[in-house]
């Protein structure tokens, strides 16, 4: 074959790769719109909860408080949000968001549980950070997906650092590591899918 | 590097002739992107009609480049179509492929 075929040929394959690619990149915009809005909820909840602690609300109002403004329209939104288009795509970021999502979901709910019998203190809420890092990191090391391993030390630090803090400033460490680990690679994450799909349509 | 026949490498044996189908090649680059699509999402992707896309996912399928997973949505069956891990691998193996054939005419373009 002749080079002038064969970079033809190249090009022509090409095309095809950069065509299917940057319609499968807006897949991955939503993936992004998930861990905004999901990282928004938690970090809005959690100052809300530092807030009211200071009046030392009864526990109970905190448990309804996180019921109310977290879980029940993160959970709706999320469930929305993935089976409007379920039916035809899974992406890997919905499975894992979900997975996520799911596993948050009940160690809080354990967290609280055993809150209310006295069994721990209110601050088993530190129990969030290291059950997120304990499923990011070897989800990560397993993928070989470097960015994932980074944010799942950052929680497992962070769960450190809020072992050794005063109880109400855990609750700062943990909206810090939501902004860090969530909103900020969700908003890179649309920014940068944003940009690839402009490059192309300017192709 | 280009011999006197003007030929850079692009070698028959070394081509893989399943991913060298454009349509082939889109299905598979597709399901590179998600963790799983149905047939309608690849239709509507690559644009092809339902006979061709079957008879391509098929091939794929008999290859094991693509694994199939049938379920239902309601009372409606859904075919899934997933990459595997030899997909996978043929397709890195394939970009490569391509990259070293523009790497190789950047060097020496005559």
């Amino acid at each position: 074959m002749k080079v002038e075929q064969e970079l033809e040929q190249v090009q022509k394959q090409l095309a095809v790769m950069r065509d299917i690619v940057s319609q499968c990149q807006k897949l991955v915009v939503e993936d992004g719109t998930l861990y905004i809005l999901w990282g928004s909820l938690a970090v809005i909840t959690s100052l809300i909860t530092y807030a009211l602690t200071w009046f030392k609300v009864p526990v109970w109002t905190l448990v309804v408080l996180w019921i109310v403004a977290f879980y029940i329209p993160g959970s709706f939104a999320t469930y929305k949000k993935v089976h409007t288009k379920k039916k035809h795509v899974v992406t890997f970021g919905e499975r894992v968001i979900g997975r996520l999502w799911l596993g948050v979901l009940f160690v809080s709910v354990v967290s609280v549980i055993l809150s209310l019998v006295s069994l721990l203190p209110w601050q088993g809420i530190i129990v969030i950070p290291f059950s997120i890092g304990l499923v990011y990191f070897p989800l990560a090391v397993l993928l070989d997906w470097k960015p994932l391993t980074a944010f799942g030390l950052v929680w497992i630090a962070g769960g450190a650092v809020m072992l050794v803090v005063p109880a109400f400033y855990s609750y700062l460490v943990l909206d810090g590591l939501i902004v860090v680990c969530e909103i900020i690679p969700g908003i890179l994450i649309k920014k940068r899918v944003h940009k690839l799909i402009d490059m192309a349509q300017a192709e | 590097m280009s011999d006197d026949t003007g030929e850079i490498g692009f070698k028959p044996d070394a081509i893989d002739e399943l991913l060298h189908n454009p349509l082939r090649l889109a299905i598979v680059t597709a399901l590179s992107q998600v963790e799983q699509g149905d047939f309608n999402w690849l239709k509507e992707l690559t644009r092809a009609t339902d006979g061709n896309l079957a008879t391509h996912l098929r091939k794929l399928e008999d290859s094991s480049y693509i694994k199939v997973t049938k379920t239902y949505s309601g009372r409606k069956p859904v075919t899934y179509y997933a990459l595997t891990d030899t997909g996978s691998i043929a397709l890195k193996n394939y970009i490569a492929m391509l990259a070293s054939i523009v790497k190789k005419f950047e060097t020496d373009p005559h």
